[in-house]
């Protein structure tokens, strides 16, 4: 071949590559485009901080049980994370906290398992045996290697507070009790930067982001050497990193924590029922109904990767024995949580069924068609009801007149106010399709003696009882977007605006076309670019490296 | 190893671990676990026995501490105590008795001689010039129920759950990670979470290296460390396709069991390719024996399905050991020896029949039936009982079939009493695994 | 087309049978095949009724205060029979000398134990009994007046509520025992004992039962259970539980016939069972012969009695190791109730003394509903596992 063909060729070769990437760059970036919306700092939630923690140092250390309360916002406590502020009252608890945990990690039980060197003397200062242990661990405490700046720091603490406490381990100890109420371990603050004129996340919060997403901690050795090397900027690495987190037990704590917080599953620690009513329903049963529903979700949408869908008609799931008496049926090994698929006929089948739901929006001592119709719509359709004005009268309710024996009865006579008919009208009809479960989620064919009608309709689609009504959610187009929207606001941590819509069309999309599996939609949003993308008019502060090391290293022991 | 005759006052009713000889020690087929390192006093030596490797004094014998010390350095064992309340150690007019046995005449403080405190050993003064051992704060003491190196008289405590341990054996403690614990299951101790979850390894599995994954780990559940979490010695983390870490042991990878919910549980024990991770196999009872389960647990019971007794004494009293009076044997069988060798039959041991064990043996008991004293002479006529930890073993005349407890519990209120001794964890015989709930 | 109601559970609700359609369709179906299996005499829609123990208490007339049935007071205690019969701190520092017994227990001739062999002791002091005449139970000798008869003594009957003739001699033994009267010290430890401990979990279930109401024939499994029971919030017992029979302790399975009359479900009398109890946190063996059960079902549960005849030296044997044996706790003086227990047993005579071995024996017992479940075998279990346990979080 002559020069000139070469140099044919080769333009051609090169002219194709450019093409191709542009169209490459143009699909993505057709199809989407950043939110113009800031990204913000979040506090480390208690289940994180947990997570996290069982990661580096294992499952043997007393982690605590309650962190910082946290405020939902946009539907969801973890995008309430955001918006929240460390009290002093909170400080304390990350400070009682930290040094539980950094004094159990080096006690005498733990620490020839965790640190990774011996001190040549336990009484004195070895800064090298120090450093050694502060280095990986400060790496995953901060989502980031420590500099060499920070690194000396931490280890001149160590040093100096080994000196005064005249034991290697206790100074050691007091060191990490510091890193554990940092600023950078409590906080995650993304870090961007430009490329090709994109703003977008760096490596590192990108790692953060996805970690938090997935495994609802903060990443591992593998993610963060991921993004140290780059490989999690390329579109192959981060699909393999997104994989493999896909494929680990872990996913099961990101989906638990996404669903526990989208279910609003916090009302159980003050979920009380009662004990003349529903004598069933002890303390045991409401543990074990939450666990339940997590369980559920668990095997059907990670274990068999199913329709999300189907999540309202399944007839399988877990029970326990205290949970089995409530539900009315026997299980073959009450030790344990039992698989439990419900017969064909049965009236159960779905979320909307279990006792977690049912429960959760009743009365203490009734049932509540209203609740659970609200609950439906706001939960898995995203559409707000409005609260009650606050003179409304509910003695037809809570004094009824003794004619009135079902709720039905009760609801119609007390929507027969205008003022009160307008809602009334979105969430009873609803509701009064799960009738035939009682406050305490067991099943009734009548209440106070007359036979109950369970019909009841959503939207458009009416029906004859509660299997109708589990087939309408399952077929209403707003059920699955809901969940996508509820699961990107997740993933962005925060809430979702107008300027999404884009995004969102595209997630819906994806999401159809991947059968509703969620952990595909999670893989969707995780390897799309858009997770990570950063608008260019963001305003905020970048934090970047050398400012990382002008923050406050914590306090000595 | 042979020990020499020994009887006690009355028999234990034993349970047998027939079904622990299932347990397949698949980790500990040698049982010599490294232990942790501890620095201990020139007179504080380490001994072997059949469950496990324990402290002990300069002659072997094996240490114990009292779970009743109300707190560090505080000795519920004194002089004053006797927890039998005084009736069983009233003196009998026969046999009179210048100082009535207290806690002390049975649990002997363990002196400290010439040794210095290190490490967790400290010294105890009990009374001026009166200087004890204690480890992590609790005075330590040796039992006359021992009469040999080698044995450890609590081990198979007979008895059912309200009646607590209250002698501890002081065990060195194993170099473990501290995720995993020491179990008791039974006669065996196997390895278990930190939160009372059994461990096993599964057959499946190359050396150091896990192939559970996707459906299997549904029912396996793999154990893991932390990304911090160092090997060391025996112990390592095998890195799985996600990059956690598993915790493996001599290369087998450990897991728990999706089926176990309570401590103690060992339903996958004996699943086709699934192990307990055995730490220290049970003693093997003698093959005649066999294992009954009844509405108040597992028991031992002879080759008939009779349930196996044993006289137990609350353990200071003047009762059931060598020295002790035979009294209380057979007091509560109308005061005659002869009444009661109707009601309480001796498992006699085969001719030719051997011991395979400290715990589990026989013992010249003389006739009639005294499990407290051994026969005196060569000449006086006597039986030989199999034992558990030197007690007698009888069946009950009353019972009329296999697996009853009339004989349960019959006794006196302060003390002396039949038992059974339980085979606690689960009924591991060769049929498999049953449920079982707490007892 | 017959309008059939859908059947219902003890707990008073369907097992969630579907949509109403479909229900009416296949109740077309469903009563042309039962009218045909009635035709034929087969059992369709034949239910099972599950009942775990939770309750047990001697059975008779307690008042609150006693005065009405004991008019002579209630018993005494060991320590005062024992003052009783050694009348002097001399001749009590010397029993206790000789045969070593702080507890007062050995005051047999030859020092013999009072609770174990209390055949060689008598309390000079006597030992009160009921006056009352009503309880619930069973007319186990057959007579209505507690003649003598071949194998019966002849003793006094008690009458219940529905005017038949009841043998409840151990009413007589224990109704004025102050320990086995409504939270006495050995009623109140029973109580607490029933939930705590597992000797005490016992699981009658009633198999074919077409109607809850009445009822001719019904097979009954009575075994030992293996699950907890849990307190509910209304000072009862969470009905509706699912109990496992503990398949371990085979021989205690027993199996029965019965049947259920105006809502009461009774069993025929069984030759020999066999349950274990415990009292005073000690356990052993209870057995009775000619037992019966006779329990009123009620919407959660059953509440009735259960009866039959205890072999006397069997009988004392439990109650020695456990009420006998905590005597000072338990306030009864042992020789008292063994001899009272002599002298009213009213069943089994032996030919050759004349003497009754056995006594009727009648307690109190209440139940919850609960699902009985046999146990699969282990590979079973294994494979239900396999196919989704969900994780051990």
């Amino acid at each position: 071949m002559n020069m000139k063909a070469k140099l044919f060729w080769a333009s051609a070769g090169l002219l194709g590559l450019f093409a191709a990437s542009v169209t490459a760059i143009a699909e993505q970036k057709s199809e989407l485009k950043p939110a113009a919306v800031l990204s913000r700092a979040r506090l480390i939630t208690q289940p994180q901080y947990v997570n996290t923690l069982r990661g580096i140092f294992g499952p043997n250390v007393k982690y605590p049980v309650v962190l910082a309360p946290m405020h939902r916002v946009g539907g969801l406590v973890d995008v309430g994370a955001s918006a929240a502020v460390v009290t002093g009252g909170a400080l304390e608890r990350f400070d009682s906290a930290g040094r539980t945990v950094a004094k159990e990690v080096l006690d005498p039980s733990h620490r020839d398992y965790i640190m990774p060197c011996r001190p040549a003397s336990e009484k004195l200062p070895d800064d090298a045996c120090a450093r050694k242990f502060l280095a990986p661990v400060g790496r995953l405490l901060f989502r980031r290697a420590l500099s060499e700046k920070e690194l000396k720091a931490y280890t001149e603490i160590a040093h100096a507070a080994i000196i005064e406490v005249g034991d290697f381990y206790t100074g050691l100890g007091g060191t990490l009790s510091g890193m554990l109420v940092a600023p950078e371990f409590l906080y995650v603050t993304p870090t961007t930067e430009v490329v090709r004129g994109e703003n977008r996340l760096t490596a590192r919060s990108r790692a953060i982001r996805l970690s938090m997403l997935l495994w609802n901690a903060y990443p591992d050795s593998e993610l963060l050497t991921a993004a140290e090397n780059g490989s999690l900027n390329t579109d192959k690495g981060l699909a393999k990193q997104v994989d493999r987190m896909l494929a680990s037990p872990r996913l099961a704590d990101g989906v638990r924590n996404f669903f526990d917080d989208m279910l609003v599953f916090e009302s159980f620690d003050t979920l009380t029922k009662d004990g003349k009513i529903y004598p069933a329903f002890t303390t045991q049963v409401t543990t074990d109904a939450r666990e339940q529903t997590l369980r559920t979700i668990v095997a059907h949408l990670v274990e068999l990767n199913g329709d999300y869908r189907d999540l309202f008609t399944t007839r399988k799931t877990f029970l326990t024995n205290d949970l089995a008496a409530i539900y009315g049926v026997a299980i073959n090994d009450p030790d344990r949580w039992a698989p439990y698929e419900f017969p064909t006929d049965s009236a159960r089948g779905g979320l909307l069924t279990q006792v977690s739901f049912l429960a959760l929006y009743s009365h203490p001592g009734r049932s509540s068609p209203t609740r659970r119709g609200r609950a439906i719509r706001e939960i898995f359709l995203c559409q707000k009801v409005p609260d009650p004005p606050p003179n409304v009268d509910f003695s037809a309710l809570e004094r009824p007149d003794p004619t009135l024996k079902t709720a039905r009865d009760r609801l119609n006579r007390h929507s027969q106010n205008p003022v009160c008919a307008g809602c009334h009208k979105i969430t009873d009809p609803i509701g009064l399709a799960l009738e035939n479960f009682d406050g305490a989620g067991a099943y009734r064919t009548d209440e106070s003696g007359a036979v109950i009608d369970a019909s009841g309709a959503l939207n458009d689609a009416s029906f004859k009882n509660v299997k109708g009504l589990e087939e309408a959610l399952h077929n209403n187009p707003r059920t699955p977007t809901c969940l996508a929207e509820r699961m990107t606001s997740y993933a962005l941590n925060r809430p979702i605006e107008a300027a999404d819509q884009d995004l969102l069309n595209y997630v819906n999309t994806k999401f159809a076309a991947n059968g509703y599996r969620v952990k595909e939609l999670l893989r969707v949003i995780a390897t799309d670019k858009t997770f990570y993308a950063v608008p260019a008019d963001n305003d905020k502060p970048t934090i970047n490296k050398a400012d990382a090391e002008t923050v406050t290293l914590g306090r000595k022991s | 190893m042979k020990f020499p005759v020994r009887a006690f006052l009355g028999a234990a009713v034993v349970g047998a671990a027939t079904a622990l000889l299932t347990l397949q020690p698949a980790l500990a087929a040698d049982g010599k676990l490294a232990l942790k390192e501890e620095p201990r006093p020139s007179n504080i030596r380490l001994q072997e026995t059949e469950m496990g490797v324990v402290y002990a004094d300069s002659r072997g014998m094996t240490l114990y501490t009292d779970r009743n010390d109300p707190k560090d350095f505080v000795p519920a064992c004194t002089e004053k105590s006797n927890e039998s309340r005084g009736e069983a150690t009233e003196p009998h007019p026969d046999h009179p008795v210048a100082n009535p046995p207290n806690c002390l005449t049975k649990h002997l403080p363990v002196d400290v001689g010439d040794g210095k405190p290190v490490g967790a050993w400290t010294v105890f003064e009990r009374s001026p010039g009166v200087k004890q051992w204690a480890y992590r704060g609790h005075p330590v003491y040796t039992s006359v129920k021992d009469i040999a190196p080698g044995q450890s008289w609590n081990s198979l405590e007979p008895g059912l759950r309200q009646y607590r341990k209250r002698w501890l054996t002081v065990f060195a403690p194993l170099d473990l990670p501290p995720d995993i614990i020491l179990q008791t299951v039974g006669a065996a101790r196997v390895f278990a979470t930190y939160s009372n979850h059994t461990l096993y390894t599964l057959t499946q599995d190359r050396p150091g290296k896990s192939t559970c994954e996707d459906a299997c780990v549904k029912k396996w559940q793999p154990f893991l460390g932390g990304e911090m979490s160092q090997p060391r010695g025996e112990w390592t983390l095998a890195t799985r396709a996600d990059k956690t870490r598993q915790w493996v042991f001599r290369g087998k990878p450990l897991y728990t069991f999706a089926g176990d919910r309570k401590n103690g549980d060992v339903k996958g024990n004996n699943l086709p390719g699934s192990q307990v991770a055995v730490a220290y196999a049970a003693p093997t009872p003698p093959s005649f024996m066999t294992i009954q389960t009844t509405p108040a647990g597992d028991l031992y019971a002879d080759d008939k399905g009779k349930t196996l007794y044993a006289f137990i004494c609350p353990s200071e009293s003047d009762c059931d050991d060598v020295t002790d009076k035979s009294h209380w044997w057979f007091v509560d069988c109308g005061n005659s020896p002869e009444k009661c060798t109707r009601q309480w039959l001796p498992v006699l041991a085969a001719p030719g029949a051997k011991a395979t064990g400290n715990t589990w043996t026989i013992v010249n008991m003389p006739r009639p039936w005294s499990p407290v004293r051994a026969a005196e002479n060569s000449a006086e006529p006597s039986v030989r009982v199999w034992a558990q930890n030197g007690r007698p073993l009888f069946t009950y005349v009353y019972e009329d079939r296999p697996g009853m407890i009339d004989g349960m519990d019959t006794g006196t209120f302060t003390g002396p009493r039949w038992f059974g001794v339980m085979a606690t964890g689960g009924n591991l015989n060769a049929k498999g695994p049953t449920t079982q709930a707490a007892r | 087309m017959i309008n059939v109601t859908a059947r219902t559970s003890p707990r008073g609700a369907t097992e969630d049978r579907g949509g109403i359609s479909r229900f009416v369709k296949a109740l077309r179906i469903g009563v042309c095949a039962a009218a045909v299996l009635a035709f034929v005499g087969g059992r369709a829609h034949a239910e099972t009724i599950g009942l775990v123990m939770t309750s047990w208490h001697v059975e008779g007339v307690f008042t609150k205060d006693g005065k009405s049935e004991c008019p002579d007071g209630l018993n005494p205690t060991l320590e005062e029979n024992f003052k009783a019969q050694f009348k002097t701190k001399e001749e009590q520092d010397a029993i206790i000398k000789k045969y070593g017994s702080t507890q007062w227990h050995y005051r047999g001739p030859n020092g013999e134990s009072d609770n174990n062999s209390p055949e060689t002791v008598f309390d000079p002091l006597p030992h009160p009994e009921p006056h009352a005449t009503a309880s619930d139970g069973f007319n186990l000798d057959g007579t209505q007046d507690g003649r003598a008869t071949d194998k019966t003594c002849k003793h006094d009957k008690f009458v219940n509520a529905s005017g038949e003739a009841v043998d409840n001699q151990f009413y007589r033994v224990t109704g004025c025992v102050k320990s086995f009267r409504p939270q006495g010290t050995f009623d109140g430890f029973i109580t607490n004992e029933i939930p705590a401990l597992m000797v005490n979990r016992w699981l009658i279930e009633i198999k074919g039962v077409d109607d809850r109401m009445n009822d001719d024939h019904v097979d009954v499994m009575i075994a030992h259970g293996l699950d907890e029971l849990v307190a509910d919030g209304n000072n009862g017992f969470v009905a509706g539980r699912s109990q496992r029979v503990d398949e371990g302790s085979a021989s205690f399975i027993q199996h029965t016939t019965g049947r259920i009359v105006n809502g009461v479900f009774m069993t025929d009398s069984m030759p020999e069972f066999r349950m274990t109890g415990s009292g005073l946190v000690e356990v052993g063996e209870r057995r009775f012969k000619d037992a019966r059960f006779k329990l009123k079902l009620t919407p959660n549960g059953a509440t009735g009695v259960l009866a039959g005849y205890g072999d006397i030296p069997r009988l004392w044997r439990f109650y020695a190791k456990t009420i006998g044996l905590h005597a000072i706790a338990s306030t009864v003086s042992p020789p008292s109730l063994y001899h009272s227990i002599v002298r009213n047993a009213d069943g089994y005579k032996d030919p050759a003394t004349g003497q009754c071995t056995a006594i009727s024996q009648v307690y109190a017992v209440g139940f919850v509903n609960a699902n009985i479940v046999r146990q699969s075998s282990s590979t079973d279990v294994a494979a239900a596992i396999s196919k989704g346990a969900g994780a051990v979080r």
